[in-house]
């Protein structure tokens, strides 16, 4: 079947390897056609996708400089105000929060006739409705009525955000999201818009897969952004609209853990809809970490900064030195914040263990990392992502770690999980796996079959081969033209994998259809028909 | 939550966090943005229970209800130009202005005159790129994102404005050089001038409404092109003394065109800028051949402040409707 990958640049980008993510995807479903839709920031050359075996690359820049082109004439320019103001009101009246959907979607279609959506946004009609809206009795604008500015800077961001409903993939051509059987978005946030805009008009549903949460990236890094408290609250409660409605309108979710599955169920994704597909690693494959070191080590590795709580291993280990006089800490990672490296340095000599911590920096790779220690220590504040976790328990080290974020899923019973901020409890279970070299190694041992079961490639492969064949069956395959009735089961699930021939004709229509599929799928099935 | 609650815990927990976290509450425009900061504080699920909350969500909501909403006191507004933007400017317009006329003086005649046409459009493309250079703010954002075309495309606007500056600068150069010499220098300020329109549109994006600021801003263009009027009167009466009524009209035509293109230019129209002033430099072209003055029994500068005075009331008329909206100072 064809499938439409929906993301933002960054994350199928070579640094991850292999194409990363959608590159596995590709290469482990060879019997269907992918073809990759992405999101780019402008002004900046396009990295390569790195993901082999696409049929096709379609690109749109997204952030950054607005795109040529007219604004809408002045008769329909009445349509496009309406419709933008009823967005607005949408993202500004807690009561109005049901018109989001279909304020969207007919921006889109206004946007679809004559391509004058951007040069609407970014004009001072625009301008003025949004302020219309923003300042009328209702809005909530607990944390101050918006200035001139933010109406500048709130809708040059909406005009972005909105972008993707501009692009030129609507259509039903084999290019167009419209000739797709399926959508698959990776990453939410403005990648969904395509998606949404494709649902609504060809009917074509999608998966959303995501690995970190957009919506929950926005909230922490709106916290820190330039804007003053109007464009925040405008521009997150877009966000907030925009997820829920994506969520609202998937046929299957699929988040990388139960943690990440709780935020969505948070913002409407249904419990019956949604499906956990762990992220699958290369690094499974990976060889278990040889010999321990001589001396008792414990391996920290993360980014230097105060949410991974580096200052917590270091008092926890000036404990376990105390009772410990050889053991030895061994801390791996660049600062992520500046000065902290000194600041944490400074620590460990105020402590007394400066002779025994060693600040390595970027390993040369993850299993160095892990094999230079006899055992693996997570602090932080907060586990939002698996993937760090995961790497280490598949070296076969025994794994401690703060019981937040993703950890307790993912160690299970075969790892250490102390309360965060507690030093005491942290170097009492350092403690009692360095003084236990037996219980070191079946910690370690039991971790790395659980990452490798949990974590492989295979499993999330034959997941979306399910969901995907799933998917087509409970959707009619040609979507309902105005006036006729949607017909689900209209073609068997066979019918999508039986091979080039059926898939090449499916375009010429419907007489057409009925012979290449039934030679294709199998005497038996040309009998059932 | 039944009976009284057991000793040592008190009664209300949710007030120490809630104390803890009160800059957030207060500025959280949402209760899963609280969940999220909790969430990065090292708040788990086991750690909302000790709030008699079932996850971090409804802990996060009954923050976000019980702490009234309230801004940071001070926020920053999105800066504007700096000052040493102003004679950054002036040393541009300058630059872009004096440059086409020194050919057109020294070696005069037909080829002094192509000679300025090219030098004026490289000149006004260059002056236009390294404006756009020093426009990327601190903040990294390109202010000139819509009125500069993209990297890579051909500056033809800037390259159109450039010529017919230049070309102006020829014909007047050829019948009244004082009066050039007083344009040409008058270029600088009307690049100050413009630049200080736009940071004075830029300063008030503080305004509570698009109507303020439409009041605001209202006089600004008419106050710029009358002190600009001023500088051009100024320098006439100190380089062109002895100028005849024609030559000083063409000086004020002259001398304040570039200020309304600019003015057009930075309110995202640098096309009708252009063509307006290609427009003049063509009429103005026409009437310095020698058959239609001749015909005609016009003095060439008075010939040549009518032909630009046409264009300069269009781009006065063009520019003053969007110089009083905030889209026009980004």
């Amino acid at each position: 079947m064809r499938i439409a990958l929906l993301t933002e640049s960054t994350l199928t980008n070579a640094q991850r390897g292999e194409g990363g993510w959608c590159g596995r995807l590709v290469d482990g479903l060879p019997e269907h056609e992918f073809r990759l839709y992405r999101l780019l920031p402008a002004d900046r050359p396009a990295p390569p996708t790195g993901v082999r075996g696409l049929h096709g690359v379609h690109e749109l820049p997204m952030w950054g400089r607005r795109p040529g082109g007219r604004g809408p004439t002045a008769l329909r320019r009445r349509a496009y105000t309406k419709a933008y103001e009823e967005l607005v009101r949408a993202l500004v009246t807690p009561g109005e929060r049901a018109g989001f959907g279909p304020a969207l979607y007919r921006l889109a279609a206004l946007g679809r006739e004559d391509e004058a959506l951007p040069a609407f946004l970014a004009s001072g009609h625009a301008h003025r409705a949004l302020e219309r809206i923003w300042r009328m009795p209702g809005a909530d604008t607990a944390g101050g009525q918006p200035l001139v500015c933010d109406v500048l800077v709130a809708a040059d961001l909406l005009e972005q955000c909105l972008r993707p409903l501009s692009a030129p993939w609507y259509g039903s051509g084999p290019a167009g999201l419209g000739g797709a059987d399926l959508c698959h978005v990776v990453g939410g946030g403005p990648a969904a818009l395509p998606a949404l805009v494709a649902r609504e008009v060809h009917g074509v549903p999608f998966v959303v897969t995501e690995h970190g949460l957009h919506l929950r990236e926005q909230y922490r890094g709106y916290r820190s952004a330039p804007y003053r408290w109007p464009v925040r609250a405008l521009l997150l409660s877009f966000f907030r609209q925009l997820t829920e409605e994506t969520y609202r309108r998937a046929a299957v979710l699929t988040p990388g853990s139960e943690y990440d599955r709780r935020w969505q169920q948070r913002c409407g994704g249904e419990a019956a809809r949604t499906r956990i597909v762990h992220e699958g690693t290369a690094a499974t494959g990976r060889p278990a970490a040889g010999a321990e070191p001589e001396a008792p080590t414990l391996v920290w590795a993360g980014a230097l900064e105060p949410g991974r709580d580096p200052e917590l291993m270091l008092h926890a280990f000036a404990r376990v030195r105390a009772e410990l006089p050889a053991a030895r800490l061994k801390v791996y990672g660049e600062e992520g914040a500046p000065g902290y490296l000194a600041h944490c340095a400074a620590i460990a000599g105020r402590l007394g263990v400066g002779d025994a911590v060693e600040f390595a920096g970027r390993p040369a790779s993850p299993a160095a990392a892990w094999e230079s220690g006899s055992a693996v220590v997570f602090s932080a504040l907060a586990q939002r992502s698996p993937r760090l976790l995961a790497d280490a328990m598949l070296s076969g080290r025994a794994v401690v770690s703060t019981e937040v974020g993703v950890a307790r899923e993912v160690l299970g019973p075969t790892g250490l999980l102390v309360p965060p901020r507690s030093p005491r409890a942290l170097a009492a279970a350092c403690l009692a796996l360095l003084t236990d070299r037996e219980r070191r190694s079946r910690l370690g041992l039991a971790g790395r079959l659980r990452a490798q079961e949990r974590f492989a490639v295979e499993p999330v492969v034959g997941a979306f081969r399910e969901i995907y064949l799933d998917l087509v069956s409970r959707y009619p395959a040609f979507p309902a033209r105005p006036g006729s009735q949607a017909r689900p089961f209209a073609r068997p699930a066979e019918y999508w994998v039986a091979g080039p021939v059926g898939g090449d004709a499916r375009a010429d229509g419907d007489a057409t259809v009925e012979e290449p599929a039934r030679t294709a799928a199998g005497p038996a099935l040309a009998e059932a028909l | 939550m039944t009976g009284t609650p057991a000793s040592g815990t008190p009664a209300d927990p949710v007030r120490e966090l809630l104390d803890a976290n009160r800059e957030l509450c207060e500025q959280a425009v949402d209760p899963l943005e609280i969940a999220a900061a909790l969430e990065d504080s090292g708040l788990a699920a086991d750690g909302a229970a000790r709030y008699r909350h079932a996850d971090v969500f409804g802990l996060a909501e009954e923050l976000y209800a019980r702490v009234p909403r309230r801004p940071p006191a001070r926020e920053p507004l999105p800066p504007a130009e700096p000052l040493r933007a102003l004679p950054l400017a002036a040393l541009y317009g300058a630059g872009a202005h004096l440059l086409p006329l020194l050919p057109a003086t020294a070696p005069g005649g037909p080829s002094g005159g192509a000679l300025a046409v090219l030098l004026g459009a490289g000149a006004g493309a260059g002056a236009d790129l390294l404006r756009a250079r020093c426009g990327r703010g601190a903040d990294g954002r390109d202010r000139t994102a819509d009125a500069a075309p993209g990297r890579g495309a051909v500056p033809w606007a800037a390259l159109g404005r450039g010529a017919g500056t230049g070309l102006l600068l020829a014909l007047l150069a050829a019948t009244d050089p004082g009066a050039a010499t007083a344009a040409a220098i008058g270029g600088a300020s009307a690049a100050a001038v413009a630049a200080w329109l736009r940071r004075f549109g830029q300063r008030q994006g503080a305004a509570a409404t698009l109507g303020e600021f439409r009041s605001r801003l209202r006089f600004a263009l008419p106050l710029a092109v009358l002190a600009q009027l001023a500088a051009l009167t100024g320098l006439g009466r100190a380089v062109a003394r002895d100028t005849p009524a024609t030559g000083w009209a063409a000086l004020l035509v002259l001398g304040t065109l570039p200020l309304l293109a600019a003015v057009v230019r930075d309110a995202g129209r640098p096309g009708a800028a252009a063509v307006a002033v290609l427009t003049a430099a063509a009429g103005a072209a026409v009437l310095a051949l020698p058959g239609p003055a001749h015909w005609l029994g016009a003095s060439p500068t008075g010939g040549l402040a009518a032909t630009a005075l046409g264009p300069a009331l269009l781009l006065a008329g063009c520019a003053w409707p969007p110089s009083t909206r905030p889209g026009a100072y980004r």
